[in-house]
């Protein structure tokens, strides 16, 4: 599944450790889905949508 | 950019490399336990006494201890560690049955009811280098 979070963390000039921090997962989680790896748990996409305020679909593409 | 609601701080992260830590003393306690009370039992108390079996449960009661700080390790793990946990805990699982039901059916003689201690201790061997490996290539895999 392609995401948008690598643009979305750059656009809010944070780190992966620092928005690792913010969602209370691991660096490794992190990079792990912005590679494309692995798909985040529904709470885990929720927490990242709401945090850049964006709902799910604008930063998840299950299509693509 | 909203703050998360729920006070994160990154406690569970934190947390999980204690349990982590926790986890592998009780493994090595463990480990160590296991060597040594075989040792003890092997050359040094006499047999058909109680302390062969005193000797023999410690192992088997720390046991008990590494099973409790491995569940609590995995309840702490974020998503991505109990991912690689559980493909490494099946194909380890996977690897050790593939290997006793292979061993069992090409060894020349051998039947289930007369496999021998040996055979026990080679899967329980190839359940945990198996895992071993693939938790290796999980975090290589997600680095």
């Amino acid at each position: 599944m392609k995401n948008h979070l690598r643009v979305l963390r750059a656009q809010h000039e944070l780190s992966q450790a620092t928005l690792a921090d913010k969602l209370d997962v691991s660096r490794q989680t992190i990079n792990a889905i912005e590679t494309g790896k692995y798909d985040p748990s529904l709470p885990l996409a929720f927490k990242i949508a709401r945090l850049f305020e964006q709902s799910i679909e604008q930063i998840f593409d299950d299509e693509s | 950019m909203n703050t998360p609601t729920e006070p994160t701080q990154n406690n569970r992260i934190d947390r999980s490399k204690n349990h982590g830590q926790i986890q592998l003393s009780w493994a090595f306690a463990l480990a160590l336990t296991l060597v040594g009370s075989s040792a003890l039992n092997k050359f040094i108390v006499a047999e058909n006494t109680l302390w062969i079996w005193v000797v023999g449960s410690v192992p088997f009661l720390i046991s008990f201890g590494a099973l409790k700080a491995y569940l609590d390790y995995l309840k702490f793990a974020d998503e991505l560690t109990k991912q690689i946990e559980l493909e490494a805990l099946a194909f380890g699982y996977g690897a050790g049955m593939i290997f006793g039901i292979g061993y069992l059916a090409v060894a020349p003689g051998i039947t289930q009811f007369d496999a021998g201690r040996w055979v026990i201790v080679m899967i329980t061997m190839v359940m945990i280098v198996v895992r071993i490996v693939f938790l290796m290539r999980g975090h290589r895999k997600y680095r």
